[in-house]
This record gives C-alpha cells, structure tokens and sequence, in this order.
C-alpha cells in the first residue's frame, strides 16, 4: 500500500510539501525551518505537528556536510538536544536538504528516522532518497521564503495593530484611492463611526459635523479651506466642542501624487484647562477675586493703544483709581479679618455696578486700591460711572457677623480723548492725573469723586 | 566560566534565582578531587541578559544545548554533572541527546514538571503558577522579596541575601521568562529516557520540589539513588553544604577514578 500525504485542511502549502517530503521519503520527521547566521532555527513547517519551539543549531553544520549519499547515522552530528529528545525513541539517522533563502542561509528541511521504527517505506523513492528528495529543494526555498514573507508581514501588522490602537490618539487615515477611511477605536468614540475600515465619506461627513458643532467653527473654516485645492496641506489646530479640546493635527501620506490624509486627534483638555487655571491665578487678586495689577497693566496698556488707533469707540477712554476711605483706621479698630471682609464686600458691589458694561475693568492694584478701566468712555460718562461707585458703597455699611461698618470710597479720574491734545497721551499719564485728583478728593474731605 | 584542578571533571550547573556564585560553599571539598568547571545559566549572573535568548531559550532544550556546546568547547569527553533545581532536567535532556558525554549525573532538588498531572504530583495547580508569574510581572522586587526566604526554607540571613542578591541580578522581563520555562515544562519523557548513572538529593522539605517528585524521578530513572539530606529549604548546597558533601563522599569517591 503506498501512503498518500494526508494534508490537513488550513495547511500551508508549506506544510502539505513538508508532509509530502516525509513520506516520500519514509521518514519518520520532517521538519522546515528558516535559520540565519546567527543560528537559530526558527521551524516554519513539521510533520507530524505540532511545530516544535525555535532551537539552537549550535554546533550542528548541517548546511556544510555532503548529503548525496543519503541519511546519515545521528551519532557525531551534534544535532540540537530538542530534536533529538522530540520523540519517544532515539533519533537512528538524519538528512538534511539545505534550502536557503534571501537572508536565511542556514534553512532547509530537516528529515529524521528514529531506531526501532515501526514506518515502512512505501514510497517509489524508496531505493534512492539521497537522490530524490534534494530535488524538493528548490520548491521547499521558495515556499519558506513565501512563508517567511507571510509571518513578516503579519508581524508588521500586528505591530502597526498595537500601535493604531494604544496610542492616545485617535487616528483616521484617508486611503490614496479616498473611498476607504482606517479608523482606530478613539477616533470611532469620537466621530460616532464604526472602527476598522470604513467609508471615506461617511468619515468626513461625520469630522466636518464636529468641526461645525465647534465654538471656533468659523476660524477652523479658514483653517481648512486650502484643504480644497492644496493636497499637500498639512496644519495643527485645536477644535473647541462643548465638552473637550481636540488637537487635531493632519498632514498628506504617501506623498506627491497620493491622495492619502491622517487626521490624528488629540484631546488637550486637561492641559487647556490645566493653563486656564495657570492664566486665572497669574491674572487674579486671590482676596476679591478680581483681576490684578498685573492683568490690569496688561488689557490698559492694549486698550490704551486701541483708543490711539481709533478702534472699538471714537477714540476715548477713561480710567478711575480709588481708595477706601479711613482703611488704616478699620484694620487697627476691627482687625486685618474685617479689612478683608470690606475689601470682599466692596469688590463685589463695585463689580455689579460694572457688570452690565462688559468692556470695563476693575482691578485691585494695591492694598486698598482699586483702578477701574472704562473704554470707549468720555468725562461725562465717566463721572457718572463713578457716582454710581461712590454711591453704592455709601449708600449702605458693609455687615460682617455683628458689625456694621459705615464705609466710604474717594475717587480719582482721568480721561483720554484722541482728539483733544490736551489730555493724557499715555497710561502712565492717565495713572499721574487720576492719581492726583484723588488726592485732590482725599483733601477735600472724602467720599467723593474728582475729575478735571 | 571558571576552572580549577585535574581529571576528572565535575561540572556545576546552578538553578533559577542563583548563579555560579551559588557553589561556593562545598566548591573546596570539590576542587581538592576534581578539575571542577562552574557556568551561568543563560541570563543568569553579570552577563546574563546577553547570553539570554527569548527564543532558544524558551525549552530547557535551549539550555541543554548551551550545556553541550561547553562541554565541547572544553574538550570535555565525559563528566560528572551536578545540577541544582532546573539544572537537574537540563543535565537529564543534555545526557539523553548525548550520553557518552556524561559518566552520572547528581540532581539537587530537581522536578520533571511542577504542575500536577494524573496519578503525578508535581506540587502545583495551574492557578498557583499563574500567581507567581503575576506578581512577578507586577512587581518583581516585591515578589522576590517573599519569594527568597520562603524558597531558601530555613532562617538562613546570609543564604536568603544571597540568593536575593542573585535573583535580582537577572533583569525582570528573563526571570519571567525563564520562570514561565521552567514551571511550566514536562520533562517526564526525556527523565524516563536516561539512561546514566543518576543521584538524585532532596531535602526533608522543599517549597518547589515535593518528596513525591524525588519518588518519581527515583522509580523512573533506572538505577538511580535517592538521598533524603537531613536540611530543609531548595538549596541546601548553600544551606547545608556538609549534609552535600557527605552524600557526594558516598556517591561520587569510590568511582572518581572513572576517566
């Protein structure tokens, strides 16, 4: 009875070729595995399976003996100890058929025939395997180059895979050929979109929604407009939805010619929030919660320049310091908790005063300072402006548990008007004269407003 | 590798968490009667992540090759092989690929495999190993330090730091690997294959290696010995060293003349 090769469904054609050599040639193992220089033999292919774990060639130099003279006696050839303790009795002779490929020089089929065998051989190579079986070498060299090139780039994608989906970024590349989009599962959360391959255009239908429920919808537009014509654009950008902040940076792939996109998107919001709280604390006066001397130096000095260049009003701009009145006296009658109490309390009433005009300023500049910006603002609007300061704090004493403290502000304004050269040009010249007439109002007994 | 001595030749194989360091304690009473060759085990010792291979060295065959490949590069034709733990199976697999390299072998504390298995006890369930291996990838300094004392077996300071300090030598990922290895082979049938002459040394009471292990490898390795050391712990070579060296003495010296 000749044996057929039983070749098992979902094998390799590796495998059914390995299979094939062992029983032409009345074997009792064969075995196909890829080896480099550095020795180590990486199986590919056995029969009977299962594949056995990668192995040392060591001091085996199967690849230099001379096999035309068919299987050899085991004893001498220092085969590695996994192939010779693989089966239940002691390997008897060996053959080896060298099938080298591309770096792999040291590959080929390893071929084994164990003492005691009780297989027979059946095959019509019987009276000359040296000669028969090295004829598969070509075949075999192919095939595990083929095989080889199958495990490489399976490598490659799952290294790609690990890659696509642990990074903490959602990535959506756009195929050259712009029907299919490769979308990793942060990207699918985001745009509501299945992950793995989809349609291009369900895709970008679903990040222009995005980018149109964003408060920066309009500036993200202008962003993305040469996107139309320039295939090679590439911008960061961050998008602004009413949850998060998402950096989203794209750039073409597969270069000139290849319509492919990324789009990676990366959510920045705790780092936005993060500089947020960062620019809150360098601009606010930690006892009122208003803005501070720094931040007020900063929007006045801007405004300033504005009034100059006649934007945002005619040109005008007004600018208020005032100071509690008697402060010393409260801190060393009530204690410094009751100054800070008066200090709160006088924040929050002079800024609702303010709240309904949203382009002022009020800033805590010293201790018992405060400066209040009013651009787009002339003398006479001004005075009233502060008339409503002076009164709001007059007009009721400021409570703090049992204590009812009677308190007054003085005030001192100046205003700058680009088309009258008399008055101030500069803040600085602005902070002299307001400066001065609240002197002026301290001299002239207090709770009171003084303008030129 | 180091060397000391004349015929004939002992050759020291360590187990896992130590290195040739490991041997100190009885290598006197050895060298004053042997040429005695010690090694590290791949990724063992100073130099242990560079001789370590994930692949080789995923089957003790891997390490039963670096074996062979030294005993030839020494121009050794025949031993006697000692090897402690994990080294008991790598000599077993070395002697049955190559049995005229080896006139008998000594095993301390050796298993064929640590999971139980029908009418086999090996010591452990599948889900004991799982444990280990997770906290060893958790953290490894944290493992290793329960691990040392509770595998050296005895109050033994000096033992326990010692083997702490080797077993933190071998960076985490090839103890994992090495451990992994080694829990999980079956050595059974390459056991049952050798055919030299084999010592086989188990303490009174041992975390990895149970007494019923050391009665399997007895009964299964034909014309083997089994010597029950009046110590406790997996390494009494380092514990108990003259409980060792008076078994050696009966075993080895009236048939040291064998070239």
């Amino acid at each position: 009875m000749v044996l057929m090769p039983v070749i098992q469904p979902g094998a390799t054609g590796l495998g059914a070729l390995t299979c094939f050599a062992r029983m032409a040639a009345g074997a009792d193992f064969a075995l196909a595995f890829q080896a480099g220089t550095d020795g180590l033999a990486v199986p590919l292919a056995s029969d009977p399976g299962p594949l056995p774990q990668p192995f040392a060639l060591g001091r085996a130099k199967l690849e230099t003996i001379d096999w035309s003279g068919g299987p050899r006696d085991v004893a001498g050839l220092t085969l590695p100890s996994a192939i010779l303790l693989a089966f239940d009795q002691p390997a008897q002779q060996v053959m080896f058929v060298a099938s080298p490929f591309a770096e792999e020089t040291r590959s080929g089929v390893l071929l084994i025939w164990l003492a005691n065998s009780p297989r027979r051989c059946d095959c019509p190579f019987r009276d000359n395997i040296g000669a028969s079986v090295p004829l598969l070498r070509a075949a075999f060299g192919q095939m595990m180059a083929g095989q080889h090139e199958v495990m490489d780039r399976k490598l490659a994608s799952d290294r790609f895979h690990d890659l696509f989906e642990t990074v903490p970024t959602g990535i959506v590349v756009l195929d050259g050929d712009t029907t299919t989009a490769l979308v990793n599962e942060r990207a699918a959360v985001l745009l509501d979109v299945p992950a793995g391959e989809a349609d291009a255009s369900q895709v970008g239908a679903q990040m222009r929604a995005l980018r149109d429920r964003c408060r920066n919808r309009d500036s993200l537009a202008d962003i993305y407009a040469p996107l139309q014509q320039d295939l090679d654009y590439s911008s960061t950008a961050v998008w602004v939805t009413a949850e998060q902040h998402i950096e989203v940076d794209t750039h073409p792939i597969l270069g000139h010619g290849r319509n492919g996109r990324i789009w990676l998107f990366h959510d920045v919001s705790a780092r936005e929030r993060l500089e947020e709280e960062l620019r809150h604390k360098a601009d606010t006066d930690v006892l009122t919660g208003l803005a501070n001397r720094r931040r007020f130096f900063e929007i006045a000095n801007a405004a300033v320049q504005r009034a100059h260049a006649g934007q945002g009003g005619e040109g005008e701009l007004a600018l208020l310091l005032l100071d509690i009145d008697h402060f010393k006296a409260i801190n060393d009658q009530h204690g410094h908790p009751m100054g800070d109490a008066v200090l709160r309390d006088l924040a929050q009433r002079l800024q609702s005063i303010l709240r309904t005009r949203s382009r002022d300023l009020i800033a805590r500049v010293g201790g018992e300072e405060f400066a209040v910006l009013l651009p787009a603002t002339n003398a006479e609007e001004a005075k009233l402006v502060a008339g409503r300061l002076r009164t709001a704090i007059a007009d009721r004493p400021i409570v703090s548990g049992e204590t009812h403290l009677p308190v007054t502000i003085s005030l001192g304004g100046a205003v700058l008007s680009t088309e009258d050269s008399t008055t101030p040009r500069s803040l600085e010249a602005l902070l002299k004269v307001a400066d001065d007439k609240l002197y002026l109002a301290k001299r002239g007994g207090r709770n009171r407003a003084v303008f030129d | 590798m180091t060397l000391s001595s004349e015929t004939p030749v002992v050759i020291l194989s360590h187990g896992f968490g130590t290195d040739q360091t490991a041997w100190s304690a009885i290598r006197p009473w050895l060298e004053s009667r042997f040429r005695v060759i010690s090694y590290d085990l791949a990724g063992a010792g100073p130099d242990g992540a560079k001789t370590y291979d994930f692949r080789q060295h995923s089957t003790l065959f891997g390490f039963a090759d670096d074996l062979l490949s030294l005993l030839a590069s020494q121009n050794i034709e025949r031993c006697i092989y000692i090897g402690h733990s994990v080294s008991g199976m790598i000599g077993a697999a070395a002697a049955v690929a190559d049995p005229d390299a080896f006139a008998k072998l000594v095993m301390i504390g050796a298993s064929p495999r640590y999971l139980n298995d029908e009418g086999y006890h090996g010591g452990f369930e599948q889900s004991d190993l799982d444990g280990v291996f997770d906290g060893m990838a958790t953290n490894f300094q944290a493992w290793g330090a329960g691990f040392a004392p509770a595998v050296v077996g005895v109050p033994d300071n000096k033992a326990i730091d010692e083997f702490s300090r080797t077993l933190f030598q071998i960076r985490p990922d090839i103890a994992l690997a090495t451990s992994r290895t080694i829990f999980q082979s079956d050595m059974r049938a390459v056991a049952r294959r050798l055919e030299r002459q084999t010592h086989i040394l188990q303490t009174a009471r041992d975390l990895a290696v149970p007494q019923d292990v050391a009665a399997w490898l007895n009964k299964s390795i034909d014309g083997s010995t089994l010597d029950t050391l009046d110590a406790e712990g997996h390494l009494p070579h380092m514990t108990a060293p003259d409980e060792i060296i008076s078994v050696l003495e009966r075993r080895l010296l009236p048939t040291s003349n064998l070239a």
